[in-house]
């Protein structure tokens, strides 16, 4: 199995082309067309999907979430950066290590 | 006037067939 470097304040994150994306009663269901597999992304997980469209920096992408949504910064970073690990492993995001 | 802030749901990826 692949190992996956912690991801940094700095790291940009950007999702990967071939996948199909449908919106389901306000959560986000997605295809990847390479391994046929199906996932939820769920609402807020769905919400990160949108923001990584264009590359963002995990510390961006955190400002961003905290802005939205009614959570401490802190307790934001620790849970997206695990399912940001996830979507790595799943090989459905491009991290570029930052400077 | 500062707009109302969504309620947080962890994000998990869920595998599905």
């Amino acid at each position: 199995m692949t190992a996956i470097t912690p991801i940094d304040a700095n790291d940009v994150v950007t999702r990967k082309d071939g996948n199909l994306v449908s919106d389901m009663g306000g959560e986000k269901v997605m295809m990847s067309i390479s391994s046929g597999k199906y996932y939820n992304l769920g609402s807020t997980g769905g919400r990160i999907w949108e923001l990584i469209a264009e590359e963002r920096t995990l510390n961006d992408l955190i400002e961003t979430l905290a802005s939205e949504y009614d959570i401490q910064a802190e307790q934001c970073r620790e849970q997206v950066v695990a399912f940001l690990e996830h979507l790595s492993r799943e090989g459905l995001i491009h991290i570029s290590r930052g400077v | 006037m500062q707009n109302e802030k969504k309620e947080w749901q962890a994000p998990v990826l869920e595998v599905l067939v």
